[in-house]
């Protein structure tokens, strides 16, 4: 669960990315989770921005349901 | 108790070795940036400098800069009201959600609680696009009041499936005992399986408040003007100008809203510990201990037979254990 957590979360988080080097030089530093941001809010292209945010989202919810899948077994056995 | 301790000598040397090293690496960000916030830029810039002495004096015009010349204080204010804008939210729809969820709908109140808890995976970074053109249409863009609107759409989840587990481990005949003396159900509710429940209640308020601090993306996607920003994205937009770091008041500042949060913490943590216990008599008891109240609640004794009932249920499952 906690493993799960931590993939979810560091996938998911721009904080750093956009603290520490605003994904440049360039996009050399640029995470999808932040190009999202840079695209919709920031370049007012929101259908870019949120159609790189659901590229996210099928492997976010294929990882989620392996480890699930993984947790529940683990305590059956 | 699941955790022995270890018998032999060098057993014990290890596990504090072990221990005391783990604290060193964790509190070491926190000596960094207690040691840096204090520094002269003289001292600062100097490559030769050793990180770990204040090889100038120590000085306190960064924190006063901090103080004085940004708005960090009404950062703080903004962060404050959030959050408890957001406790009270999550507590009245949480609460009755997780009671409902963990007493009434039997087997189908676990799946539930899941599915419940399984939104709470659903990232942010998903979310703010769509619900950042959802606050500009209600017009609360650039407001603190957007981020209370919006947060809990995720402490909700997570307060639901942490109360779910504590209301579950308050024994349901205390409860039942108390109808039979005549309480509805929400008096019963109210009476006896809120105050057991309060330390899980406590923790969930700690941990939506400190959720609320960190959230980092909603705050910069639908705030803009520094008077309503949070402390989590209004300190790096302030102190970071360019490609200049003010590293003084950058630390000072996150030493200013940790310490607090981590002594909060420290202080509940032994709370959410007991939680995770599997020996849920034990929990619960030993949580009422801590919570300074008597058992049996005072002014409980005389209407219910609730300490004779407790008795009861207690020597019950230690029966039903030892068997």
């Amino acid at each position: 669960m906690a493993l799960l957590f931590r993939i979810v979360f560091t996938f998911t988080d721009m904080a750093a990315v956009f603290v520490l080097t605003g994904g440049g030089p360039g996009n050399a530093t640029q995470v999808l989770a932040s190009w999202a941001f840079y695209k919709g809010i920031n370049g007012g292209n929101l259908a870019v921005g949120a159609a790189d945010a659901l590229i996210m989202f099928p492997v976010l919810l294929g990882l989620a349901a392996i480890l699930l899948r993984i947790a529940s077994r683990a305590e059956v056995g | 108790m699941a955790a022995a301790q270890p018998r032999t000598v060098r057993g014990r040397i290890a596990i504090y070795t072990l221990a005391i090293a783990f604290a060193l690496l964790v509190g070491f960000p926190f000596l960094w940036a207690a040691l840096t916030m204090f520094r002269q830029d003289a001292d600062l810039y100097d490559p030769t400098h050793n990180p770990f002495v204040l090889s100038k004096l120590a000085t306190f015009s960064h924190i006063t800069d901090l103080l004085k010349n940004t708005p960090y204080l009404q950062f703080i204010v903004n962060n404050v009201v959030i959050g408890l804008a957001v406790v009270v939210i999550t507590l009245a729809l949480s609460l009755p959600a997780a009671y409902a969820l963990a007493r009434l709908t039997g087997r189908w109140g676990e799946r539930i609680g899941i599915a419940i808890f399984v939104t709470y995976l659903v990232p942010p970074t998903l979310l703010f696009l769509p619900l950042s053109r959802l606050i500009t249409t209600i017009g609360l863009q650039d407001s603190i009041w957007s981020l209370v609107v919006v947060y809990p759409g995720f402490t909700i989840p997570l307060s639901t499936w942490l109360l779910m587990g504590f209301l579950r481990s308050v024994p349901r005949d205390i409860q039942e005992q108390a109808q039979v003396d005549g309480y509805s159900r929400l008096g019963a509710v109210v009476r006896t399986v809120l105050p057991l429940a309060l330390p899980g209640i406590i923790t969930v308020v700690v941990f939506t408040f400190t959720l609320t601090m960190q959230d980092f993306i909603y705050a910069l996607a639908f705030v803009s003007s520094s008077s309503s920003m949070t402390v989590s994205v209004g300190v790096p937009t302030v102190l970071i100008r360019g490609d200049v770091f003010y590293w003084q008041s950058l630390m000072a500042s996150a030493i200013i809203v940790a310490v607090p949060v981590a002594l909060l913490y420290n202080v509940f943590l032994g709370r959410f510990i007991q939680r995770l216990h599997p020996g849920r008599r034990q929990g619960i008891s030993r949580a009422h201990r801590g919570s300074g109240a008597a058992w049996p609640p005072a002014g409980r004794q005389r209407r219910t037979p609730a300490g004779i009932i407790w008795r009861q249920t207690t020597a019950h499952s230690e029966g039903t254990a030892a068997s």
